[in-house]
């Protein structure tokens, strides 16, 4: 079950084309959305609230029909800008109760659901205070909860993690994952900064230049053909790696203490070759673990890959030239 | 010898009651160095101490041996790349530049010449044409680096420098500052996005309230952490028989099951010892071992240890 | 499916599946929380209160020589000459013309930051990412400011109105003029308009609420200044009497709404405070003829609700 699907969109602003011939069916879960700057992420995003007026095509969120219904899906979809926003002169109860309200909530229960997001999103007493006087971090929480007021079901996140110290960011992201896991809420996180994605999402959608270029798990994503292993030893050792070349394991690369090594034999059978390796020249493993492509390699190679077909086969096929 | 460009020795600088640096004693040499801390823990002011910006209240700041406070000398040696987008975006990015290599005191023809040098080297030479206005974040980043660049800088701080950069610029941006400090140049980036700054470089340099809390290579520094133990996890089908195989060794403080029954972490002071155990686990004991990792040897980690301890 | 009764409570997040009102009426969730957001001003309630001065001063005019005149027979006299003299219409229009600085100050209170600060802390991408369109915002902003300024300029007005009609039917209040009411609100509801409609284009125009109050203020005050200049040139028995000159006499913020309230209650002429004395009553400015001061007054308001609707610019427009 889809929660967005789009159909051919084509979108144009004047003469520069931001999407073209875009189709993706975006699953249930949390998806993560990569893409180079400027790749029609945005327009995208833009388009899932009901926005744009495309050239060509459409779709549908949330089963309303974009063309149609936009006031509508956004009763339904949570936006949390990148930039920063908020409504002069408000403490940010009042602020997310008003922003409750603007959903279409009774004045009443929004404040009362107001109070609710505040305290889930971890605002404590700062929550009375004026929102003008707040740090980042607290700016992007109430962000959230502006978003999250009207209990949507579909959360969108542009840089979520945006201005944050590291413990902030982990703060956001144990929330977001906690509102994506089990609530009921299918969550849209848009973002540059790839391990964040990888800890928040499932899936994968990857936008460039106003194409789909990937759909597909993270897991499917991450896995290198051939099984190479990443190898990390104490210290640089030569004498390792004459005696590893020597048997039949190749290293693929090197830098200082972590190699990446391949082999045409059953894993247990490098892990013995490894290991006996080292005992004899004197090394200390101190990992040994199956090589997964980092998310951030899958992304450089979806990126340079002139047009593959997606892993996860949309309904309607998708890169149509 | 490579000495180092910048050194601190007990340097406070306080803001009426607010402190900014508590005390810092620190040198900072050639290679990239990053400077951590959570918001508010005085990365800015160490910034714009030693960008010049700001004094002192106490203790000193030397770069190049000379106090940067209003040191035209010290000024034509360093490079600033802040935070802040604060461009005139009428002009060019190409305009920007010649501008700033003008004010540095450049004659027109090694302006120009300059100007042309830097914008080859982050990459701008083609979109150097079009007005600031119109740049994305990341040709704002590289303008500002290349105006860093301009005077052939020793020492380059950079505040931030990867915000709004997409996976490929970033990749294109560190590639650069390496190059840069691969020539002996002093690099120092401040930025919260650890696991960017782990491909940088090992070198750090930690603030933490306004005081130093850390500073040098990463692995030192864990080893270092006496707090928190070494976290070793193997991933096995045998959890039970590899962690009863170890649980005798006396420097093993901690065995924990995962709840999936596929793996086995263990926390130890002495991962030394630790490491060189296991290798009896594979090749003698034969037990079926899948990986071997350490979960908290990373900047983040260690950032959170160190920041809460 | 039912658990049984968990001592411990779930405190995390839960979804709102509560009444979600339909989409058509957020402009006046908009407008209400401008008001709301307005009433609780301190400057707003004095400049109100203070705008109504002329009225206060006539009423307590009326009332002392009312007194006097049952204290002492002489002064009855005069108290009866004096009602008899007063033209109920004309105390209106000094009324209204006399509170149009203080309704310059309630709507700079009011209206200067309206848009202002929205553009600079971006609170546009709030209101559209709910179930709002550009136009519930510009209307809820639109009405938010005029309601208050219309309820500030209407009520001393009526409240005069009815202490006219309860104690002064007699003396001509209603028979003078019995269009009076009717008019005078329609000027008001115009002159509301106007006003919201100007302070909220100077508002949308910038990024800041003190910067776009001041730039309000001044071109009030520098058309006020011009248009005083004409007024004691053209009442100088040696001054010039041209047809610009009689154009332009009106050209200011304030004096566009003074003109439209004579073009429509057309004052005989008296001074102040009911002073009307034969031979010795101010030469009045021209009265402007209704049909091209009205003409004005829209055209005025239909532009400045073009520029707002230009300045706001929606999120659908890529930047």
């Amino acid at each position: 079950m889809a929660v967005a699907s789009i159909r051919n969109l084509t979108v144009q602003y004047k003469s520069f084309v931001a999407l073209s011939h875009f189709s993706c069916e975006i699953p249930e879960g949390c998806t993560g959305l990569l893409g180079p700057n400027g790749a029609g992420k945005t327009t995208l995003i833009k388009t899932l609230l009901g926005f744009v007026k495309p050239a060509a095509g459409g779709g549908e969120v949330l089963g309303m029909d974009i063309l149609q219904a936009g006031r509508a899906i956004r009763q339904q979809v949570g936006l949390m800008p990148e930039q920063d926003c908020h409504i002069p002169g408000m403490s940010a109860v009042e602020f997310v109760a008003y922003a409750g309200e603007l959903a279409g909530m009774p004045a009443h229960i929004a404040v009362q659901r107001s109070h609710e997001v505040l305290e889930y999103c971890g605002l404590g007493e700062a929550r009375y205070r004026n929102v003008e006087t707040y740090s980042t971090g607290m700016k992007q929480r109430i962000k959230l909860a502006q978003a999250l007021v009207h209990g949507p079901k579909l959360l969108l996140l542009d840089e979520p993690t945006n201005g944050l110290d590291p413990a902030g960011r982990e703060d956001m992201l144990d929330l977001i994952r906690s509102i994506s896991h089990g609530k009921g809420v299918n969550v849209i996180v848009s973002s540059h900064l790839l391990p964040d994605i990888e800890r928040v999402c499932d899936q994968v959608v990857v936008v460039v230049r106003g194409e789909l270029r990937k759909v597909g798990s993270i897991l499917d994503l991450k896995k290198i053909a051939g099984h190479p292993v990443d190898l990390e030893l104490r210290e640089e050792s030569a004498a390792f790696e004459a005696a590893l070349a020597a048997s039949d394991i190749e290293i693929v690369s090197a830098q200082r203490q972590h190699y990446r090594i391949k082999a045409d034999m059953p894993l247990p059978d490098i892990q013995r070759i490894v290991y006996s390796t080292a005992r004899k020249t004197d090394a200390q493993v101190r990992g040994f673990q199956l090589a997964e492509r980092s998310l951030e390699d899958a992304f450089m190679d979806a990126i340079e890959d002139p047009s593959p077909p997606p892993i996860a086969e949309p309904v309607t096929a998708g890169g149509e030239r | 010898m490579s000495e180092a460009h910048i050194v601190l020795e007990r340097a406070s600088r306080w803001y009426g009651q607010v402190i900014g640096l508590n005390d810092v004693t620190c040198s900072i040499g050639p290679g990239v160095t990053a400077l951590l801390g959570m918001n508010g823990a005085g990365k800015t002011t160490m910034i714009r101490l030693l960008t010049g910006q700001i004094r002192e209240t106490t203790g000193s700041v030397r770069v190049f041996g000379e106090e940067p406070f209003a040191n035209p000398r010290v000024f034509r040696r360093l490079g600033y790349c802040p935070e802040l987008d604060n461009f005139y975006e009428h002009q060019t990015g190409r305009q920007f530049v010649y501008g700033m290599a003008r004010l540095s005191g450049f004659s027109k023809a090694e302006a120009t010449r300059r100007t042309h040098e830097v914008l080859n080297h982050v990459g701008m030479t083609d979109r150097a044409g079009r007005k600031i206005a119109g740049y994305s974040k990341g040709m704002r980043q590289r303008i500002k680096l290349a105006q860093a660049m301009l005077s052939d800088p020793e020492v380059i701080l950079l505040d931030e420098p990867l915000n709004g950069l997409d996976p490929v610029g970033r990749r294109e941006f560190i590639d650069v500052l390496k190059a840069l400090a691969a020539v002996g140049r002093t690099i120092i980036v401040s930025s919260h996005i650890l696991f960017e700054v782990e491909q940088m470089t090992r070198s750090i340099l930690l603030l933490n309230r306004g005081r130093l809390l850390a500073t040098g290579d990463l692995s030192a520094i864990r080893l270092l952490i006496e707090k928190y133990p070494h976290r070793i996890r193997i991933e096995t089908s045998e959890p039970r028989a590899v962690a009863q195989r170890l649980i005798g060794l006396p420097y093993v403080l901690n065995v924990q099951f995962d709840p999936r029954g596929q793996s086995v972490e263990f926390q130890t002071k002495q991962p030394n010892d630790f490491y060189d155990e296991v290798p009896k686990l594979i090749l003698d004991d034969g037990l079926p071992i899948d990986s071997v990792t350490s979960p908290d040897n990373n900047l983040e980690s260690i950032f959170k240890y160190l920041v809460a301890s | 499916m039912s658990n049984s009764l968990n001592p411990i409570s779930d405190l995390t997040y839960r979804g709102y599946d509560g009444p979600l009102a339909s989409p058509e009426f957020r402009w006046w969730v908009i407008a209400r929380m401008t008001i709301r957001k307005a009433s609780k001003v301190n400057s707003l309630r004095w400049a109100a209160v203070l705008s109504a001065w002329y009225y206060v001063m006539m009423i307590a005019v009326l009332f002392f020589l009312q007194a006097i005149g049952n204290a002492q027979p002489a002064a009855q006299q005069f108290y009866q000459q004096y009602l008899q003299r007063m033209v109920w219409k004309d105390q209106f229009v000094y009324g209204f013309s006399y509170a149009q600085h203080l309704i310059l100050i309630v709507s700079l209170v009011l209206g200067a930051g309206a848009i202002a600060n929205d553009n600079r802390a971006n609170a546009l991408l709030v209101y559209l990412s709910k179930p709002c369109t550009r136009w519930d915002y510009v209307l809820g902003k639109w009405v938010g400011v005029f309601t208050p300024i219309f309820t500030v300029i209407a009520v001393p007005t009526i409240c005069f109105y009815l202490y006219g009609v309860f104690s002064f039917k007699d003396s001509g209040f209603i028979s003078q003029d019995p269009w009076l009411l009717p008019k005078m609100m329609s000027v008001l509801l115009i002159s509301a308009s106007l006003h919201t409609s100007l302070i909220l284009a100077v508002s949308s125009l910038f990024k800041q609420g003190t910067i776009a109050g001041a730039v309000y203020s001044g071109a009030y005050f520098f058309t006020f200044f011009f248009t005083g200049l004409l007024s004691i040139l053209w009442t100088n028995p040696h001054g010039a009497h041209s047809g610009l000159m009689r154009t332009l006499l009106y050209c200011s913020i304030d004096g566009i709404q003074i003109g439209m309230a004579k073009a429509m209650l057309v004052p005989s002429g008296t001074l102040a405070f009911g002073i009307n004395i034969p031979g010795r009553n101010r030469v009045p400015l021209p009265i402007p003829s209704v049909a091209p001061i009205l003409i004005v007054v829209f055209g005025i308001t239909v532009v400045c609700l073009g520029v707002i609707w230009s300045r706001v610019r929606a999120v659908e427009v890529v930047g």
